[in-house]
């Protein structure tokens, strides 16, 4: 996440200067993976078609310990799914380049 | 006007009229264009009021490429032009900008006109035509981000989709009294029910239609109003409050606009001096359903969390106790981002909703819980 080296502020996605204190000094800090489960929905139809095969697909909004907001998905077993339940970060290697941050629930 | 009166906008109240109204069919015209279809609705809205077109010297265009190209195919020569971009939130914004030029005396004729090709041009909303950082989790378009706030609303308060359906029957019912509605077929909250999902818990029968049309106002003074055709229909509460600095998550909002849909709602009451209670019909912005039961809940209309429960039994149709969206709003009418409906509450107001009218109707508020939330109280002149 990015964070502000002046006001401690950490946000996410980046920002060009501190939304909270308008400075330039920012770094990245790594964070702890944990957070909860604000949201979750099931998409049925796919915006690009490298999703088709995946639908219907399982979206999610986690609120990190750290505090920003996350989109991202809720992959594993969801039985347990409901509003503020804990989840904790995997990393899928999507290719050699690229990898994503996904999330279960904890303890699932 | 003293010039205390610039620095206090409640002291509008009931000053500016919107006089002139015009919109052309809605559905898919392949052959028309952004222009031809604002054509179309500003004649119709200088028909409507009888004003010397001439007389137009503040120009307006929303979703239109070229104001300079509107104004020559209309042959204006305005004072004030503005030219807005075409998100579902412009409408709102637009008339407090009307309001302002014709207080200030920028301009006395001011006409509004929206124009919408998106059916015929194949928009998406959604995808690659608006990306976020969240489109490598497949998390995309304005139907997602509201179905993960009702998503929130269920859980929170235990809302359900059926009563969510309320919404959609209920404005597909005004629709079958709209000779202008696109939507016309009967449904029922089973149908909401066993439609598509496409973001579930959303369903198609959640969604608006995308389509072609255009939308026209005419405002202008009260006091030139008097010289018009129809009886003026004035703005007698405003209210506005954008969100954007939790806006990480394009169109979501953790508290489903409920501080930002509360804040508007308030001024537009304190300014107009009215409640809740004083609204005969309520024109709310519905790209989905569930913007619907936020606003109503954000204006105070129920308690939050209890717009659910609030909305069974027909709340919203006609005859019932609060008719909502009489022309069958975006959900069943048409797609013209919030413009149709303020077009709604004049036609309302001023008697002539045929079939849909409500009985009685004087007061109409209009409410876009959007990321730019806007609300208007208009009362008969």
């Amino acid at each position: 996440m990015q964070v502000c080296d002046d006001c401690a502020d950490i946000h996410f996605p980046p920002t060009p200067v501190c939304p909270a204190c308008l400075g330039d000094h920012q770094s990245w800090q790594i964070v702890s993976g944990d957070g909860v489960l604000e949201s979750w929905i099931d998409l049925h139809r796919a915006y690009w078609p490298g999703f088709t095969d995946d639908l219907p697909y399982r979206v999610c909004i986690v609120k990190l310990a750290e505090g920003p907001l996350l989109a991202s998905n809720l992959v594993g077993p969801s039985e347990g799914a409901k509003l503020h339940a804990p989840v904790r970060v995997i990393f899928e290697q999507v290719t050699d380049e690229i990898t994503l941050p996904k999330f279960r629930l904890a303890g699932g | 006007m003293q010039d205390s009166d610039l620095e206090d906008f409640v002291s509008l109240k009931n000053k500016i009229a919107v006089v002139g109204v015009g919109n052309t069919a809605y559905g898919a015209f392949p052959e028309e264009d952004e222009y031809s279809l604002g054509a179309k609705a500003f004649r119709n809205a200088i028909e409507d009021c009888g004003l010397d077109k001439s007389l137009v010297d503040g120009l307006l265009v929303c979703r239109i490429p070229s104001y300079v190209r509107m104004g020559e195919i209309l042959r204006l020569d305005p004072r004030w032009t503005i030219t807005l971009p075409g998100h579902g939130r412009m409408s709102g914004m637009a008339i407090v900008d009307a309001m302002m030029a014709i207080a200030t005396g920028q301009a006395n004729y001011v006409a509004l006109i929206y124009s919408n090709i998106g059916r015929s041009r194949r928009v998406n909303y959604g995808g690659d035509e608006s990306p976020s950082p969240w489109d490598p989790w497949g998390y995309t378009s304005p139907g997602a981000a509201h179905a993960m706030m009702f998503r929130r609303h269920m859980e929170l308060y235990g809302t359900t989709t059926r009563q969510l359906a309320e919404v959609s029957v209920a404005f597909r019912g005004h629709a079958m009294l709209n000779p202008d509605a696109v939507m016309k077929r009967p449904i029922t909250i089973d149908d909401h029910e066993n439609a598509r999902p496409i973001a579930a818990p959303l369903r198609m029968l959640d969604y608006c239609m995308i389509n072609d049309g255009a939308v026209c106002l005419i405002l202008t003074s009260r006091e030139r109003a008097r010289d018009l055709r129809k009886t003026p229909v004035l703005i007698s509460g405003v209210g506005a409050r954008d969100q954007f600095a939790d806006g990480q998550i394009p169109m979501f909002s953790m508290d489903c606009r409920y501080a930002a849909t509360q804040d508007a709602g308030s001024q537009a009451y304190k300014m107009a001096g009215m409640a809740p209670d004083d609204i005969d019909a309520l024109m709310s912005y519905d790209n989905f359903s569930p913007s619907v039961l936020f606003s109503l809940e954000g204006l105070g209309f129920c308690n939050r969390g209890e717009s659910g429960p609030f909305v069974e039994g027909g709340t919203l149709a006609l005859g019932g106790k609060l008719p909502t969206n009489t022309d069958g709003g975006h959900l069943s009418c048409a797609y013209m981002q919030g413009w149709a409906l303020n077009v709604e509450a004049v036609r309302q107001i001023r008697g002539e909703g045929g079939e849909r009218q409500v009985p009685n109707c004087d007061v109409v508020q209009y409410i876009q819980s959007t990321p730019c939330t806007r609300s208007f109280i208009y009362v008969r002149g």
